[in-house]
């Protein structure tokens, strides 16, 4: 029976305690003539009674929270007023995650993510860094059937990047790579450049413009605001989320560490990866570079921390061609994804995809289905036959002038279609029969291996 | 072009002729409400021409829609085979969609008051992809509820290799 770190309750108010800090600290430094307590007012004690408030609320819910590894289940009490139990069987364990939020991680504590499928994730809040990464470690050996000796005391991980040390780092972003691929994307332009454009336009066209931003900088600020809030939240995703990105094989499982403030370790759960998205924005196409986007059954595992990075669905930020090779040999062996042969559209597409008829096809092997559509971002979908959901043929008119048909194969990502775009009308009926008749052998063959090796 | 859009092996099912009715009422209203707002805004506005333009578009709408609504119905078709389920519909934008019976993990039958009125029920099929889309319009109720019953019997779910 164990309970979670005693500094929790300070974790979870931590944004209070900071300020009252402050304000008594502000205090002391003006008043220079020994500590006098503010001024008694309504707005002050009303204050300090909800900050003291706040934090004896956290005491005791830290007070009722215990956590218990049993036989076969892992139980959290939790509750002050309602008691709650929550029983966790470890074969129902999808993936763990370690996230260290920002004050957390200032104090070495860490948070623990379980995600059991569809109802929504357990969190075990906080426990110190070494110790959550040992419960980490056995639980997700329990969850792959392996029964430890024991559950060892405190594992030790780096502070940087929670590595430990029996763990294969099989791809690593360097910061320089992620910032340089930031900044090419095609969302960061489309952020900085008009603005960028919008204000030098304003200023040659206005010489007193000119004069005032010299004068007075901030003014600056005002126009860019709108698009800063964005650009923000774009360079705390892409960026600041994904630093220190690390790809890595850890005991029975794989993981991704990654985040500069808020540390997540996050792991991968290979048999359940719906289909997989490689895109390769145009700025990135010189230096080489692709990005894989993964789609997990029931990814409900949001974690609560500054950057909002939590458990995403970004399995690879920025690599080269041989870590993308790498990074879909582990997830699904024996994938080449080089020696599967892509069809083109014929000719007379060109009238419907002008501009990306070179890249457009679709290819199979006996494992996967490959889809390649886009234009200024080039991707391609990578979709097994198992995991297909449903297939349509359709054709609009101008398709059905031009004998072409488009097929789509519905999975259960939801950003993204996978279809073979505008291929022969002929074809596309042979692709469609043939193509549900594969995803029905590939589901039963894996209904015949068992659930952990459907994927 | 047809060859893309031919059943499987049997002939297509078709659902119910009246089903149009069901959709020639709804396009009526909507098309009255708006050419009613329109001609009444442009009476007021402009002069009595304008608002005459708009009823004359307004009753051609009707009547070009009647016809193709009839025609859309019969183009609706679907086959039930030994293990996936064909659908297709549509006139300018034609589409086949085959849904595997292992992938249905529910079927849902409704029907609005206008198809319950005549005796019409929709049959919906949902798998585990939100792109899937598969929706039966309007077949007769006992055929409706068959259809499930038999979908249910073969074990929807059953291949739960997600």
């Amino acid at each position: 029976m164990e309970k979670p770190h005693p500094l929790t309750p300070l974790v979870r108010a931590w944004v209070l305690v900071l300020a009252a800090v402050w304000t008594i600290g502000r205090e002391l430094l003006n008043g220079g003539d020994g500590f006098r307590l503010p001024p008694l007012t309504w707005v002050t004690a009303v204050g300090a009674a909800v900050v003291l408030g706040l934090l004896v609320m956290a005491y005791l819910d830290w007070r009722a929270t215990s956590f218990i590894v049993d036989h076969d289940e892992l139980r959290i009490e939790t509750g002050v007023f309602t008691k709650t139990s929550q029983r966790i069987r470890f074969d129902r364990i999808q993936s763990v995650d370690i996230t260290e939020p920002f004050a957390a991680r200032l104090l070495g504590l860490a948070e623990i993510s379980i995600d059991v499928g569809a109802e929504g994730g357990h969190k075990l809040r906080y426990l110190s860094r070494s110790r959550a990464a040992a419960v980490r470690d056995y639980l997700l050996a329990r969850a792959h059937g392996v029964r430890p000796a024991e559950l060892t005391e405190h594992v030790r991980t780096g502070v940087l990047d929670d590595l430990g040390a029996a763990d294969e780092v099989l791809v690593r972003v360097p910061p320089q790579r992620l910032l340089l691929g930031a900044v090419l994307s095609h969302e960061f332009l489309l952020l900085t450049i008009p603005s960028v454009v919008l204000v030098g336009v304003l200023m040659a066209l206005d010489g007193r413009s000119w004069e005032a931003v010299r004068d007075n900088p901030w003014l600056l600020i005002g126009v860019l605001l709108p698009g800063l809030g964005a650009l923000w939240s774009f360079v705390v995703r892409r960026v600041i989320g994904q630093w220190n990105y690390a790809f890595t094989r850890s005991g029975h499982g794989l993981k991704i560490t990654r985040g500069l403030t808020s540390l997540t370790s996050q792991s991968v759960p290979r048999h359940r990866i719906q289909s997989l998205r490689i895109a390769q924005p145009l700025w990135w196409r010189p230096l080489g570079m692709y990005r894989v986007d993964m789609a997990v059954l029931g990814n409900h595992g949001l974690t609560t921390d500054e950057d909002q990075s939590g458990s995403n669905s970004i399995l690879l930020p920025i690599g080269t061609r041989a870590d993308l090779e790498l990074v879909l040999a582990t997830i699904w062996p024996g994938l080449r994804l080089d020696r599967i042969d892509v069809r083109p559209s014929p000719e007379r597409a060109r009238w419907l995809q002008p501009f990306s008829h070179r890249w457009v096809g679709w290819g199979f092997d006996e494992s996967v289905l490959v889809t390649r559509a886009g234009w200024l971002t080039r991707v391609q979908m990578v979709v097994p036959h198992a995991r297909l959901q449903s297939l349509a043929a359709d054709q609009g008119p101008l398709r059905r002038r031009l004998g072409l048909a488009t097929v789509s194969f519905h999975t259960t990502q939801m950003l993204a279609t996978s279809a073979a775009k505008n291929l022969d009308a002929g074809l596309a009926r042979d692709l469609l029969l043939a193509e549900t008749a594969r995803a029905r052998t590939a589901r039963l063959a894996g209904l015949l291996n068992g659930p952990a090796s459907a994927g | 072009m047809d060859a893309l859009f031919a059943p499987p092996d049997k002939e297509w099912r078709r659902i119910a002729p009246g089903f149009a009715t069901v959709l020639r009422v709804r396009m009526l209203v909507s098309c009255a409400i708006v050419t009613g707002v329109t001609a009444t805004a442009l009476w007021f506005l402009t002069d009595w021409r304008w608002a005459t333009a708009a009823i004359a578009a307004g009753v051609a709408w009707v009547i070009w829609q009647w016809f193709r609504l009839g025609r859309w119905v019969r183009a609706w078709g679907y086959v039930e085979r030994d293990e996936d389920l064909y659908l297709t519909h549509g006139l300018w934008f034609r589409e086949l969609t085959v849904i595997p019976y292992g992938r249905m993990q529910a079927v849902k039958v409704e029907s609005g008051p206008l198809t319950r009125a005549l005796g019409l029920a929709s049959v919906e099929l949902v798998t585990a992809s939100l792109q899937s889309g598969a929706k039966i319009p309007g077949l007769p109720r006992a055929d409706a509820e068959q259809l499930r019953d038999r979908l249910t019997a073969i074990g929807i779910g059953d291949e739960d290799g997600l």
